[in-house]
């Protein structure tokens, strides 16, 4: 069986400095939305300077960074948007 | 409705959506591609969307909306894909017995959509491609170019 781990999609200007429009993160029972963030900082630098600016969405709601995360969960990082 | 599309938008479906036998007040808001930002030319422009979650966030601004103006109904159409100078990137309808519950509920309704809607925009100007709203972390803000 696998690790456990989500799935973080990565939109706009967040996709350009990853790289990438997903990335894999491992987590397990005391996983949060910052910790995920956190994680995903620490495997591409460049986004740390960010961090103030970004939000997390799971499974398509905004939430806190205290917020459980569990695997199977879909996240999102969410760089400011600028629709209308 | 609350609906993220690629291609054109469509006025009428979005008024459509918003008009009823009850509602002597209906107010739109469209939003179009300018040709400048900041002083910068915009050359052309493309919208990104987190799209089932735009369409959710969407419809729940759609509710609150809704809650704090009894009697309104709302609706909005946003495109993504790449846009030039005078598409119409978002149409936003309220509808409601009378007018002044019509001007503010569209007026909170695209206030909303504007703030908290996972969409994005990327302009090309004469200078290239660039995130709105995105501060490149490089960028230290002592040097000669505009910052939004």
């Amino acid at each position: 069986m696998s690790e456990p781990a989500v799935q973080v999609l990565l939109f706009a200007a967040v996709r350009d400095v990853v790289g990438a429009r997903a990335r894999t993160v491992p987590v397990d029972d005391a996983s949060t939305a910052g910790s995920v963030l956190a994680a995903l900082c620490a495997m591409h630098p460049a986004l740390a300077a960010h961090v103030p600016s970004l939000r997390v969405a799971v499974n398509g709601d905004y939430v806190a960074l205290d917020a459980p995360v569990r695997a199977g969960d879909e996240v999102a990082i969410i760089p400011p948007v600028a629709g209308g | 409705m609350f609906e993220v599309r690629e291609g054109p938008l469509s006025i009428d479906e979005v008024l459509g959506a918003v008009t009823h036998p009850g509602a002597g007040g209906v107010d739109v808001f469209l939003g179009a591609v300018r040709d400048t930002n900041e002083g910068r030319a915009v050359v052309k422009l493309e919208y990104e969307a987190y799209d089932t979650m735009a369409v959710k966030e969407m419809a729940r601004i759609g509710d609150e909306v809704a809650r704090a103006f009894p009697g309104v109904r709302v609706a909005v159409q946003h495109r993504v894909g790449a846009l030039a100078v005078g598409d119409l990137a978002v149409v936003c309808a309220a509808s409601a017995p009378h007018r002044g519950e019509a001007f503010a509920a569209c007026r909170a309704l695209i206030d909303a959509v504007k703030a908290r809607v996972p969409i994005w925009k990327r302009e090309w100007g004469p200078d290239g491609p660039y995130w709105i709203n995105w501060v490149d972390a490089r960028c230290t803000g002592d040097h000669a170019h505009e910052h939004g």
